[in-house]
């Protein structure tokens, strides 16, 4: 198991443009990226296309990591899942109907997800479970499927500015939650 | 909006959310990322989000990518399939097989333009290329600011043979003849150098090829490469 030292130290390399780096740095984290682009999109082609998308982008723009502040996985894994969330509401304005996201499993992990879960996960989904059902939903929704206000608002009958008050009060709560 | 006021820092706590999460309309999201480029609290404040709403990827499973996708991804970012026809068209003298391929850098504002903001004052090179051989062995890269004209080019790989140079060409887009820009001969330290570029190089620069050939000690005697190509890279990005 590669430690985060090793990928933090490949992304440096990459970003010296070094080749045998990255094609490490593919063989390490690219599972990954695929599980969550595929989880996401719920289609093995658009995964693929979204795991090429994102390592071009890491070849390209290594020397970026070091500013953002990131973990190494998180980098990577948020250039996927952004790269997903585009191509999903591709899909959606595409389709112009929100019937897919509905048939969708929420993400939500079971017992035994939790089990497993590290510290950091477990920390997050506790403070999800703090908020009401529907709003950690929600806030589900809005990263893992790139529901819009107005898609959140509809998934959930209620009016837009409702479902955004809503929203940004059970964000503020979180944070809070997050933050003890 | 809600009714309820909150202090800016709640405020920004929640836009920095609703940014990552992308819950921000067009507007909002391009005046927030203003905001982000100048502002480091906020850049932390989402990239504690960020860290904070991966742990939702935690328990999603690993999946093999088959390897088409490597090779697709050798492909773009390498650009592997551009440097050996492009060479044989400008008929740089014998190319030793398999030796040269383009590789490209380009600067793209990752996805949404904030994983990795810019470096606030240090000016990144506008241009770069990479100029590598196939297998690595020998590589220079370069990096290019139109400010100042600057050409910076450093050696990553090996030396050049005993007794003999390298020296890098510039050849324009559209074929033009290559012009020496800088010769390193075998054994000599300095691994980075600049040069700058004369004005009639200047505009030639978007596109344009570096190739690395074999020369003898002290640079081609004719003007023109003589040995053999033994990297070409291809310039990207402004």
């Amino acid at each position: 198991m590669a430690t985060l030292e090793e990928i933090e130290d490949l992304i440096a390399r990459v970003a010296l443009g070094d080749r045998r780096a990255f094609s490490r740095l593919y063989a390490l984290t690219s599972a990954k990226l695929m599980g969550v682009a595929l989880r996401i999109l719920n289609s093995r082609e658009e995964a693929e296309e979204t795991v090429q998308e994102t390592f071009v982008k890491v070849w390209r723009n290594a020397d970026r990591y070091k500013a953002g502040g990131y973990s190494p996985m998180t980098w990577l894994i948020t250039i996927a899942r952004n790269a997903a969330i585009d191509r999903l509401r591709a899909r959606r304005a595409a389709a112009e109907d929100l019937t897919e996201a509905e048939t969708l499993a929420d993400g939500t992990p079971g017992p035994e997800a939790l089990a497993v879960a590290s510290a950091e996960r477990a920390r997050l989904i506790t403070c999800l479970e703090e908020l009401p059902e529907d709003r950690a939903s929600a806030v589900r929704g809005a990263y893992l499927r790139g529901e819009t206000y107005a898609e959140l608002a509809a998934r959930h009958d209620v009016p837009l500015n409702t479902m955004r008050t809503w929203l940004r009060r059970s964000l503020l709560k979180l944070k809070d939650c997050l933050s003890r | 909006m809600s009714a309820e006021t909150l202090t800016p820092e709640e405020e920004d706590r929640v836009l920095a959310a609703e940014f990552v999460l992308g819950l921000l309309s067009a507007g909002q999201r391009r005046a927030f990322e203003d905001r982000l480029n100048r502002d480091p609290a906020l850049r932390a404040t989402v990239a504690a989000w960020t860290e904070d709403f991966t742990a939702l990827t935690d328990d999603m499973e690993e999946v093999r990518a088959p390897a088409h996708v490597w090779d697709a991804i050798r492909a773009e970012a390498f650009g592997e399939t551009r440097g050996r026809t492009f060479l044989r068209r400008l008929s740089l003298g014998p190319l030793v097989l398999g030796t040269a391929a383009a590789c490209l850098v380009a600067w793209l504002a990752v996805d949404r333009g904030w994983l990795g903001p810019d470096q606030g004052e240090t000016a990144r090179p506008e241009m770069q290329a990479m100029i590598a051989a196939e297998d690595e062995t020998v590589r220079y890269a370069a990096a290019y600011d139109a400010d100042s004209a600057d050409l910076t080019v450093t050696r990553q790989g090996v030396d050049a043979a005993a007794g003999r140079a390298h020296e890098l060409w510039l050849i324009a887009p559209g074929g033009a003849a290559p012009v020496s820009v800088l010769v390193w001969n075998a054994g000599s330290a300095q691994d980075s150098r600049t040069v700058t570029l004369p004005e009639a190089l200047r505009g030639a620069l978007p596109g344009a090829t570096l190739a690395i050939s074999d020369e003898p000690q002290g640079g081609s005697p004719t003007g023109a490469p003589t040995g053999a190509v033994l990297a070409t890279g291809t310039v990207v990005g402004a």
